[in-house]
């Protein structure tokens, strides 16, 4: 099985605090891995550490072999990244901003691909032209997407990715995830929405102050389950 | 409750360093601006008191001359630095300090402080006056660019509106604080200005020195208050810190830095002054050929002259019981000076109207009321000036009569030799300068200190329609 | 590369539909084109003013004829006639005023002693003097790191506070690229507003297009290099806006204005000027002491200076013009002294406020700019000295027909010596002030690179 993204004793310290301890993680190709946990557990320093945007105290973190920390510039033609808000450039339409984000990633499309990229990831045809400044959350999660699908990532990095979605566009997203796992991209999310993570995810990891404390084959237990070990932990 | 926030304002200025230690560069720049200040009032006030007694003395002790001689030899009149100018120097650099004063001519004021340095003094001046016009302001703005801004930012403002205190009553309560915390910088600064002024007057108490202190003072402190209600205007109409900020420092920029240079120079430019050559050889014209070219100066002379031998009934101006040379002298000043004088009060006019544009912004424009208020107490601006001017010239002009008349009447017709003794010159009072009351300063900059009130109802009303208006309150 | 293309693209995209950034373009323009109306409009005042001086010695020339309709003494023309120095701005003058508002565009002059014709000042206007000219140096020194400032404070801190940094760092790209691109887009920005000013200025006031455009455009291009490099220095600690905006306004504030106040406090509290008083009191002491001092001994002392006129006729007896223009001449030079103190005095002024100013950027560019302009106190002092010769010229014209006891001829005026002046510009001190404000640019680059360094390993 071939390893895309890798966590090996992945450490984060400021100062005193450890902000994440010595996380081992493999994920292989087309699969979906949620991480669970409350807020400060250390999903994001996770995160930051696979895009580069801060160095690890010790260990590393790798993307398709290559480790974030020693080449951050390199490690981002593999991935892309859906932050929990996607703020794009307001005064630029849909398409523009696609366009600025793919041709930074070494790829320049013609417009209708740009919108292509826009209609499959579910952003409706008469928006594409529009100020972003007038997008909801949703359908610029669906820029970021199209992004992501533009570079042709392999891994994709989403933080809260459900967050402040509707139910519906909660759904249609769940499904989009799924379509690109089948299409063989890695999807590493950190999340809080135990239903969402269990529905999508083939693996559950749960964390609490820097480490991660149980990984949890999805398939084997339902939401009900699922949210009761996760509370159980957290009392612990 | 509004006493809770009125705390609360003043307790988190003070818990927060970057104000603190803004307001002690600022303290730090004041005391350095007295001092300098101070520094330079006692070497120039020195120097000129120096001067202008050294100028008597030589007048005092001249030989035996003749009166047209010493007419010629003139006096000087040095403008004494004004006690106050340490506050703020206003225009002192820029004026001359010096006039040569002799019969026939009217000279310019020389040696101003700009004509004697590099492009460097066009910086501006470290007066108390600077800091308080300029830096005192920054310190209003940054202390209160994000008053509401933040409270929205970080939700507080919903909480407190939930416990029922009204949005006017929270800007009221933040207006108050904010006075208090600029109070605590401003007012030590004015009582160490308080004592810097009396130091300077060797501690006596003068009234109109008082009076012009306390003017000064009270306009700062409505000007501060503009400023801050201003701020906390701009904060609430506002939604982000950043827009509160970038309009506050915007607004600081045009009114302190580009509108006062800009409209000097449009004044400038729209009225144009003749020079002094010109103005010169047109009071020459005028005096020689009749102020139209009809009534010639040697027409009036022989005129005048034939008038004095009816009068006295003799043949020939030797005969008369005065001195003609004298008479016909002092009728040639009379008449050019007031020329002079006419043209003169022209000119100033002229600058008047240059100034004009200047002194009415103030009503767009709070730096510019404060600027004209603040010279004008100090003594400084041209209104002052001018009165200097006009006090050498009228004593120019009694002294060139004075010895005509001595011409007139202790000297011989055509004789042009005899001298007389030197104690009757040195009888004659010197020159002795005491700058205009402080009603009329006061009357003078009446247009500014209207503008100044107007703005603080104005920005305080905005405050208060503001706040009654906003029915969205978040 | 190809990255810093993409980014400037999008830099221009977005700068085209920020009103705000539009909004500080056009006002800068406005101010500019101002600066150059304004500059240009003062010059032209001046040009009217010594226009109209060649109406007035005309007319004196007139009115001598009618009092000496045939020949005269020349004593009589050294006292009722006087001509003038006329000190002609080049239209570089436009652009920086410097200190020609301040100083006389033209001295009268006398054949009478000189010292007291050479201070003499014009009609001007103190409270349009102490707020300034606002001509295009005032624009570039003053307002052009306004604008730098207003159009970089948010470098970083834009993209921070939207959210836009962490999906572009998301993309395979450095943040320095991004940093570049951004710096390119500004530099690009102010390089295009200071080359159009400067061009419309030139072509406005028809300034010569000569080295002295280049010495122009090089000192303001580093200058604003500089403060886009202060910019970023501040932006590489990924601050907030407001932090940026505040400490930007700080630096300008303490750079632009208190730094220069407080040199120019340092100045006159270290070398105030009290020579030219002096100066005017003794030599009037001397002139007027003339008349008292026996007519032999005042003769004996100016032919000393003068021995081919020694043997002129008597002056005892009833008044005599030779006489009185020997006392003049003499008193001029009792206080030569006094003068070339009085003048060294006002240049070491001039150099410690220089050598001062090397803290002050700004004020470097504005020496820099009154130097290309050829409008600072020293043009002015050169201005002096040159009247100061034309007066010895002047006497070099009449002290003939003085001496020589031969009449003045009314024709005469016309070989009367004139003197135009026009300050050349000031190429030594502009050089070494361009490389002040180059070494201040090595400095700040160097700061901003150890910023990003430091800062930028993380992103905050």
């Amino acid at each position: 099985m071939q390893i895309i993204l890798e966590a090996e004793g992945l450490s984060k310290t400021y100062g005193e605090k450890t902000a994440l301890n010595a996380l081992h993680l493999k994920l292989s190709k087309g699969e979906i891995f949620s991480l669970l946990g409350p807020n400060g557990a250390g999903k994001s320093t996770t995160i930051n550490l696979f895009l580069g945007f801060i160095q690890p105290s010790a260990g590393a973190a790798r993307i398709n072999g290559v480790d974030a920390s020693k080449d951050p510039v390199g490690v981002k033609q593999h991935l892309a990244y859906i932050p929990e808000q996607v703020m794009l450039y307001q005064n630029l339409s849909g398409r523009e901003n696609l366009s600025l984000l793919s041709a930074l990633a070494g790829f320049e499309y013609s417009q209708s691909a740009l919108d292509q990229f826009l209609v499959e990831a579910g952003l409706q045809a008469d928006a594409i032209n529009k100020r972003v400044g007038s997008y909801s959350k949703g359908m610029r999660q669906k820029v970021g997407i199209a992004a992501a699908v533009a570079k042709n990532a392999k891994v994709l990095l989403l933080d809260e990715p459900t967050s402040g979605l509707d139910p519906k566009a909660s759904n249609e997203f769940s499904e989009l995830l799924l379509r690109l796992s089948a299409a063989g991209t890695t999807i590493f999310m950190a999340t809080h929405d135990i239903f969402r993570a269990r529905e999508v995810s083939q693996r559950i990891g749960i964390m609490k102050a820097g480490s991660l404390i149980d990984e949890i084959n999805a398939a084997k237990l339902n939401a009900g389950e699922l949210e009761q070990l996760y509370l159980d932990y957290m009392k612990g | 409750m509004i006493r809770n926030i009125t705390q609360k304002e003043r307790i988190s200025a003070f818990r927060d360093k970057r104000f603190i230690i803004l307001g002690s560069i600022i303290l730090v720049l004041l005391l350095t601006a007295a001092a300098t200040g101070i520094i330079n009032y006692r070497v120039l006030a020195a120097e000129r008191k120096l001067a202008q007694s050294t100028a008597t003395e030589n007048f005092n002790n001249q030989p035996d001359r003749h009166p047209h001689r010493v007419a010629h030899y003139g006096s000087y009149a040095f403008r004494p630095k004004s006690v106050l100018s340490f506050l703020d120097f206003g225009l002192d650099s820029y004026t001359g300090t010096m006039v040569y004063l002799e019969a026939h001519q009217q000279n310019s004021a020389n040696f101003s402080q700009v004509q004697q340095s590099g492009a460097m003094i066009r910086f501006g001046e470290m007066t108390i006056a600077f800091v308080m016009q300029w830096l005192i302001p920054l310190l209003i703005i940054f202390l209160c660019f994000n008053t509401f801004t933040l409270e929205h930012e970080e939700g507080t403002l919903k909480v407190l509106l939930s416990q029922g205190v009204s949005l006017k009553a929270i800007a009221k309560a933040k207006l108050l604080g904010y006075i208090q915390v600029i109070s605590m910088i401003v007012l030590p600064a004015f009582f160490f200005v308080f004592l810097f002024v009396l130091s300077i007057n060797d501690f006596i108490l003068d009234s109109s020195l008082l009076l012009r202190t306390a003017v000064f003072m009270l306009t700062y402190l409505l000007y501060f208050f503009i400023f801050i209600a201003g701020s906390i205007l701009i904060s609430a109409l506002n939604k982000h810190s950043r827009t509160a900020l970038v309009t506050l420092l915007g607004i600081w920029i045009f009114s302190i830095v580009l509108m006062p240079k800009a409209l000097s120079n449009l004044g400038s430019s729209l009225h144009e002054e003749p020079s002094k050559a010109a103005m010169d050889a047109s009071v020459h014209e005028e005096s020689k050929n009749g102020i139209d070219g009809h009534d010639p100066m040697d027409k009036r002379l022989e005129q005048f002259k034939q008038g004095l031998l009816e009068k006295y009934q003799v043949d020939s101006l030797s005969q008369l019981p005065v001195n003609v040379d004298g008479l016909i002298m002092a009728l040639g000043e009379e008449s050019s000076s007031k020329i002079y004088q006419e043209h003169f009060d022209e000119l100033v006019a002229i600058y008047d109207d240059q100034n004009r544009l200047s002194i009415w912004a103030g009503f767009i424009n709070p730096y510019l009321a404060i600027r004209n208020i603040s010279m004008s107490m100090a003594g400084t601006d041209f209104f002052h000036y001018v009165d200097f001017l006009n006090a050498a010239e009228k004593y120019r002009y009694a002294l060139t009569q004075h010895l005509n008349n001595l011409q007139a009447t202790k000297v011989a017709h055509k004789d042009k030799t005899s001298r007389l003794k030197a104690d009757i010159y040195a009888s004659y009072p010197p020159f002795y300068y005491e700058g205009p009351a402080f009603t009329k300063a006061l009357a003078n900059v009446s247009l500014s200190i209207i503008a100044l009130a107007f703005w603080t109802a104005l920005v305080y009303g905005l405050i208060i329609i503001t706040m009654n208006k906003k029915k969205n309150l978040i | 590369m190809k990255q810093l293309r993409i980014l400037l693209h999008f830099e221009w995209l977005n700068f085209k539909t920020e009103k705000s950034l539009v909004a500080f373009c056009l006002l800068m323009l406005l101010s500019g084109f101002y600066g150059i109306f304004s500059g240009h409009y003062e010059l032209k005042k001046q040009r009217n003013k010594i226009a109209g001086l060649e109406q007035i010695y005309q007319a004196n020339i007139r009115e001598m004829g009618e009092k000496f309709p045939d020949s005269a003494d020349a004593g009589d023309i050294g006292y009722y006639h006087s001509a003038f120095a006329k000190n002609h701005p080049d239209n570089w003058a436009a652009l920086a005023i410097g200190q020609r508002d301040v100083s006389p565009a033209y001295l009268k002059i006398r054949l009478l002693a000189v010292q007291n014709q050479l201070y003499n000042s014009e009609n001007t206007n103190p409270l349009k003097l102490a707020t300034g000219s606002f001509d295009l140096s005032f624009v570039m020194v003053f307002l052009l790191p306004l604008f730098i400032i207003a159009i970089s404070f948010n470098l970083l801190s834009a993209e921070k506070e939207q959210g836009t940094l962490r999906l572009l760092l998301a993309q395979p790209l450095k943040l320095s690229t991004l940093f570049l691109a951004k710096i390119i887009f500004r530099f690009l920005l102010i390089a295009a507003m200071v080359i159009l000013l400067s061009i419309t200025a030139l072509l406005w006031t028809g300034a010569a297009p000569d080295l002295r455009a280049l010495y122009w455009l090089l000192a303001i291009l580093l200058y604003a290099i500089f403060w886009l490099g202060t910019s970023c220095a501040i932006a590489a600690l990924q601050r907030s806006s407001a932090f940026n905006a505040i400490s930007l306004l700080g630096v300008w504030l303490m750079l632009a204005v208190i730094a220069p106040v407080l040199i120019n406090a340092a100045t006159d509290i270290s070398k105030p000027v009290q020579e030219g008083l002096q100066l005017t009191m003794v030599q009037r002491e001397a002139v007027h002491g003339g008349w008292d001092k026996p007519k032999a001994e005042t003769m004996d002392r100016f032919f000393k200076h003068y021995p081919q006129y020694s043997n002129t006729g008597s002056v005892e007896g009833a008044f005599k013009w030779k006489w009185y223009y020997a006392f003049q001449e003499l008193g001029d030079r009792s206080v030569e002294t006094l003068y070339k103190a009085y003048r060294q005095k006002m240049l070491d002024r001039l150099s410690l406020a220089s050598n001062l100013s090397v803290v002050s950027p700004p004020a470097k560019l504005q020496e820099v700019l009154n130097g290309i302009a050829g409008t600072e106190l020293q043009q002015h002092l050169d201005f002096i000295a040159g009247t100061k010769a034309y007066h010895d010229r002047l006497k070099a014209f009449y002290y003939p027909y003085l001496y020589q006891d031969r009449a003045f001829q009314h024709a005469d005026f016309a070989k009367e010596p004139q003197y135009s002046f026009t300050a050349a510009p000031d190429y030594t001190k502009s050089a070494s002030g361009i490389l002040v404000l180059l070494a201040a640019n090595v400095l700040v680059s160097l700061l901003a690179i150890f910023m990003f360094k430091t800062n930028t390993k993380e992103l905050k």
